[in-house]
């Protein structure tokens, strides 16, 4: 049954087994293969264009995204090509853009004056921190969650 | 008389041969070990700087599985407690109790790393004199760090079980970093396990924090760490986002086996000033630099020269 479907989608079979196949499979619920096949048929004849959900949740993906100053990674294990030019174009100039966004927040990136630094400049986050990751002292272990964000 | 003597002689040589073969620190590795099977239950006082504050431990193994509570008895009511990996902090602040997953670390007495290889080659191992420690004859085991990265700990082990009844940490200048001591302790042998259960006290709010602390955004890296001291490896990284702000902090963990350094990578908001050079916070040093728009900052209970090296060491 299910090699008539992907048949079908190849334009591989009569027009009598086409009659068949298509009584055949709506008794039996196929719905879900349907699905499938019309997907893989699109991917491989480069007519997959995604979907509206699919859109949306690049874009709320990216709007969450934290922005990292200091560049990205590489993915080194990408395998599998995107036929759809645009879709990485647009998530470019989406994160430029939210890049952007933050870098005016934020100060350059040219060196700036400095001041020494003084015991009151330690954010109480900072070791807080620290002992939550690193202290063999119990009392202070429990303490660090005091200030979790 | 004089072969009875030779004889003797002979053999309390013999012993201290066999004696001397044995490798020393196989009695680190049997104190790593007896913090993790015994059942016991004791106090222990435990100053940091200037605070003291004494512990109630409650160990137990149950089907290869440790089982751990530790209640703070003076000033702020705090509970620990850890079944395995999984450890929950009870930390009450006012009026509320606030719970939290965190994620398993070397508290006292369980300060040794599993792999004490590492230590034999920045620590000399000696052995000192017994002494009493919370009733219990204890044998004194001296770490001496090979060169100026790290600081001198003294361990008091049980001689009937070698669990660490007392620790204390000195710096190059004898000056005490950290100790803490049982001051009474008893090996149990129930196996009931009805010990294990927070105190609750049904006036205070319990708030869960599902936040696991300690487990942030992983995110690539985009630095290099150069010459960091020796015998220090990364053993935590964690990247959080600054609240207000859509950017990230990152949080680097160094350890040489029983001192602890963080390196925090921050990017400096605008108006605000970067800070170098360094202060002494109570026990912990902390070092500051700046660089390509990151304020980078290394906390941590070890010398000067480690704080700063570890300041120094990333590049971008």
């Amino acid at each position: 049954m299910n090699e008539k479907l992907s048949s079908l989608f190849d334009n591989e079979l009569e027009n009598h087994e086409i009659d068949d196949l298509l009584i055949r499979s709506s008794k039996q619920k196929k719905k879900n293969h349907w699905t499938y096949y019309q997907l893989i048929r699109d991917v491989i004849q480069n007519n997959h264009l995604g979907s509206d959900d699919l859109t949306k949740n690049i874009i709320d993906a990216i709007e969450k995204e934290p922005t990292q100053l200091g560049g990205f990674g590489r993915y080194e294990n990408t395998t599998v090509e995107n036929k759809s030019n645009y879709w990485p174009i647009a998530a470019s100039f989406a994160a430029l853009f939210v890049i952007g966004l933050t870098a005016l927040n934020l100060s350059d990136f040219r060196p700036i004056d400095s001041s020494i630094l003084a015991e009151a400049d330690i954010p109480t986050d900072l070791i807080n921190d620290h002992y939550a990751s690193a202290s063999s002292n119990v009392n202070f272990f429990i303490q660090a969650s005091h200030n979790i964000k | 008389m004089i072969f009875r003597l030779l004889f003797a002689l002979f053999l309390f040589s013999s012993i201290s041969i066999s004696h001397s073969t044995d490798d020393p620190w196989l009695i680190i590795d049997k104190a790593t070990r007896a913090t993790k099977s015994l059942d016991y239950k004791g106090v222990f006082h435990s100053k940091h700087y200037e605070e003291i504050k004494s512990i109630e431990i409650t160990h137990a193994t149950n089907d290869n599985q440790e089982y751990i509570k530790l209640n703070v008895l003076d000033g702020s009511p705090g509970e620990v407690l850890s079944q395995g990996k999984t450890i929950y902090v009870y930390n009450t602040v006012d009026n509320n109790v606030i719970i939290q997953k965190r994620k398993q670390q070397r508290l006292f007495p369980a300060i040794f790393p599993d792999n004490t290889e590492a230590l034999k080659n920045f620590y000399r191992l000696s052995i000192g004199k017994s002494e009493r420690i919370a009733g219990r004859l204890s044998q004194l085991v001296v770490l001496t760090p090979i060169d100026n990265f790290r600081y001198f700990h003294y361990f008091w082990l049980d001689k009937k079980t070698l669990l660490p009844l007392k620790m204390v940490v000195v710096d190059q200048a004898e000056n005490i970093i950290e100790q803490a001591s049982f001051t009474q302790i008893n090996m149990t042998k129930d196996k009931n396990l009805d010990w294990f259960r927070p105190e609750v006290d049904p006036s205070k709010n319990y708030i869960f924090d599902d936040k696991i602390v300690g487990q942030g955004i992983v995110k690539n890296r985009f630095w290099v760490m150069q010459k960091i001291p020796p015998g220090y490896k990364e053993v935590d990284f964690i990247t959080k986002r600054i609240p207000g702000l859509n950017i990230l902090s990152h949080q680097l963990v160094f350890s040489d086996g029983l001192s602890y350094l963080s390196l925090f990578i921050k990017p400096i908001s605008r108006g605000q000033k970067p800070k170098v050079g360094h202060v002494n916070l109570g026990v912990n040093n902390i070092c500051a630099r700046y660089q390509n728009g990151y304020q980078i900052m290394a906390v941590g209970s070890v010398p000067l020269i480690t704080c700063n090296n570890f300041s120094e060491s990333i590049k971008f």
